[in-house]
């Protein structure tokens, strides 16, 4: 969808994580690590990652209770997610790698390097979710009805397929994702301690967000940026929250960055 | 409870707010975000006033119950604490049980409920029956986040042994739980009733609430589904009761629901009734389909089943006007006595309930409609039932 150079598929792997816990993770491509974690949703898919591959290894595990990883319930916060991505990072990548999160993916990356800074070589952080600004809260996801999410996750509501394409499966697999995002976020969607450990992190980060995302306004870049200690900013105009799928430019801009020394 | 006793008649309250704009259809829910600039307290005062007059009413002609019960940020009830009504009408009433059904375990501390119910039943001098429902999905929008509806089964059954222990167990003990914990768990008072009053599950069928009225031998009723749903659901309680060597799950543990009207003949009671029932059923239960199903509130499986019937029309928000018809398969009847009783004898005779919940009064029926309704279905349709289907002719006379 966003690029047309991709040399080779994703191709799913699965792994037991932490003596347990069954994930998938998709992998394509070869060179340095690049470790994508993934947002809130998988229906629309990764098609964007593989162009990755042609510069990185990509590393894309689903979230317990996400795409085809089970649930977990042991998992209750998205705190619980930092043990659980250590020990894979552990098995699969020793050593620093490349991370990019998209989202509740952003989240899940900032807190990974707040506790293990030195395992992230540099760091992308996707129109991120995790913080509290009051000024610009994110959008409850539970609270709107299904019709005003679609009208506000992208703006290319074309991603999210035609009213002809939803079966029986597809509306199960959708809720069941939901639940899971609501078993760690469904009590509030930030974590109140994050801004307060963000200068931890040392790697060099890019903030990338559309300035037509809402569910996360652009204006928490700042935020983000204000407390990290290595960021810049990039906007992608017009862009939604559904950043990569919407833009080859915002997948570009990745690619460009982790290039970077 | 006395298994094996004839039919008992609950009257069931919901204390609707009637005074919703003509207009209120521009607005997708009733309930949630229904907004409460639109709730005048005058209107409520005068409505409480006048559905207390109607349970005690029920009371003095008979009503073996009274049921009241806990929904929040809706017109649909004025009940967000139904206990509060309950200890209104306990001096008031003398003869009827308050049944407090049901009070929402998952939105208060178990001990604390454990305490406020047995001070009804003391109260009551050990009239009370109260039910536990997991709440609707709306409730879980209505009512601090800190409730996840992912993990609200898990909660609520925690909170159940909580309950259920406070009631049972010599105190104080400590208890230390997922979601609870207690240093000292010690309810004051304790319940009059022992061991503890009579308590009820309401489900749609779900095997989980089955094996919770397994577990505790409580009593099993059916929420709103159509009745061939209801009797599915019977059926299945008692096959596994049977296939488990538990006790056979006698009438007084299962009740169903009717939606009735009843007037001097057929045609007056269409005319009178029909209206307020199709009201009930056309607004008060108007919510948004995502308000329904929080997220984990159903199990995936349950959701599937839903949508593979109503071909995808499940959580999306164009449902169609109920007709007549359309009620009739939930119990709904309007009808002289005659007719009333005859097919409240065959309901009872499907069900193999021997408690039946009366809604006799239903959205926006007039005082005295209700008073009317009432009076009839205590006068001219309960002697007709106790004495047809009770299972010992004593019993029957004894009434």
């Amino acid at each position: 969808m966003s690029s047309t150079r991709a040399t080779e598929p994703l191709t799913p792997e699965q792994r037991v994580v932490g003596g347990d816990t069954q994930v998938t993770v998709l992998r394509a491509g070869s060179g340095d690590p690049l470790v994508f974690f993934h947002g809130a949703g998988t229906a629309v898919g990764f098609d964007f990652a593989a162009s990755w591959a042609d510069d990185f290894e990509v590393i894309l595990p689903f979230h317990p209770g996400f795409g085809s990883s089970p649930l977990d319930t042991r998992l209750r916060e998205v705190r619980d997610l930092v043990p659980h991505y250590l020990q894979l990072l552990d098995d699969v990548c020793p050593g620093p790698v490349n991370m990019v999160g998209h989202s509740l993916g952003g989240w899940i990356a900032s807190l990974v390097a707040i506790h293990a800074p030195e395992r992230v070589r540099r760091l992308v952080l996707a129109c991120p979710a995790g913080l509290r600004v009051p000024s610009h809260p994110t959008t409850d996801l539970f609270s709107l009805a299904p019709r005003e999410l679609a009208a506000r996750l992208t703006s290319r509501p074309e991603l999210l397929g035609s009213p002809e394409s939803v079966t029986v499966d597809s509306v199960v697999r959708q809720y069941e994702e939901t639940t899971s995002l609501a078993r760690l976020i469904w009590e509030r969607n930030h974590d109140r301690t994050l801004q307060q450990w963000l200068g931890r992190i040392s790697a060099p980060t890019l903030v990338l967000w559309g300035t037509a995302d809402r569910i996360i306004p652009v204006e928490q870049a700042d935020v983000w940026a204000s407390r990290l200690p290595r960021s810049q900013v990039t906007t992608i105009e017009g862009a939604g929250h559904m950043l990569f799928n919407e833009s080859a430019a915002a997948v570009d801009a990745v690619s460009s960055f982790l290039r970077e020394p | 409870m006395e298994s094996g006793s004839g039919p008992e008649f609950y009257f069931a309250h919901f204390m609707p707010y009637t005074g919703i704009p003509e207009d209120h259809k521009k607005y997708d829910s009733l309930w949630v975000d229904f907004p409460n600039s639109l709730y005048d307290p005058q209107l409520g005062h005068e409505l409480y006033q006048r559905y207390l007059s109607e349970l005690v009413l029920a009371d003095k002609l008979g009503f073996d119950g009274l049921m009241v019960n806990e929904h929040h940020s809706t017109a649909y009830g004025m009940m967000p604490q139904p206990g509060i009504i309950a200890a209104a009408l306990i001096p008031q009433t003398s003869n009827a049980r308050i049944c407090v059904m049901g009070r929402l375990l998952n939105f208060s501390y178990p001990n604390q409920l454990a305490e406020e119910l047995a001070m009804l039943d003391v109260l009551s001098g050990g009239r009370l029956e109260v039910a536990f429902p997991l709440g609707t999905g709306m409730e879980y929008y209505s009512n601090n986040s800190a409730v996840n509806p992912a993990t609200a089964r898990e909660r609520f059954e925690e909170g159940l042994d909580v309950l259920l222990r406070a009631w049972t167990e010599d105190g104080p003990f400590s208890y230390d739980g997922d979601f609870y914990n207690y240093r000292f768990l010690n309810a004051w008072p304790r319940p009059m009733q022992q061991p503890h009053p009579k308590i009820w599950f309401a489900g749609a069928g779900s095997p989980q609430t089955m094996d919770l009225v397994m577990k505790y031998g409580a009593g099993y009723s059916c929420v709103f589904i159509p009745k061939e749903q209801q009797d599915r659901a019977y059926a299945l309680l008692r096959n596994k009761a049977e296939e488990q060597g538990a006790p056979p799950v006698s009438p007084d543990r299962l009740m169903f629901s009717v939606f009735c009207y009843v007037a001097e003949t057929d045609e007056l009671a269409e005319e009178e009734g029909k209206e307020h029932i199709l009201w009930y059923f056309n607004n008060a239960l108007r919510a948004s389909a995502h308000y329904r199903m929080p997220p984990g509130y159903v199990p995936p499986a349950g959701l599937r089943k839903m949508l593979e019937s109503s071909g995808l029309k499940f959580g999306t928000n164009d449902s169609k006007e109920m007709t007549w018809d359309d009620v009739k398969s939930w119990r709904a009847i309007a009808g002289s006595p005659e007719t009333v009783a005859n097919q409240l004898g065959e309901w009872l005779d499907e069900t193999g309930a021997g408690r039946v919940l009366c809604h006799l009064h239903l959205g926006d029926m007039p005082h005295w409609k209700t008073e009317k309704n009432l009076t009839l279905f205590a006068e001219e349709v309960i002697p007709r039932l106790r004495g047809r289907v009770a299972t010992t002719e004593n019993e029957a006379v004894a009434r």
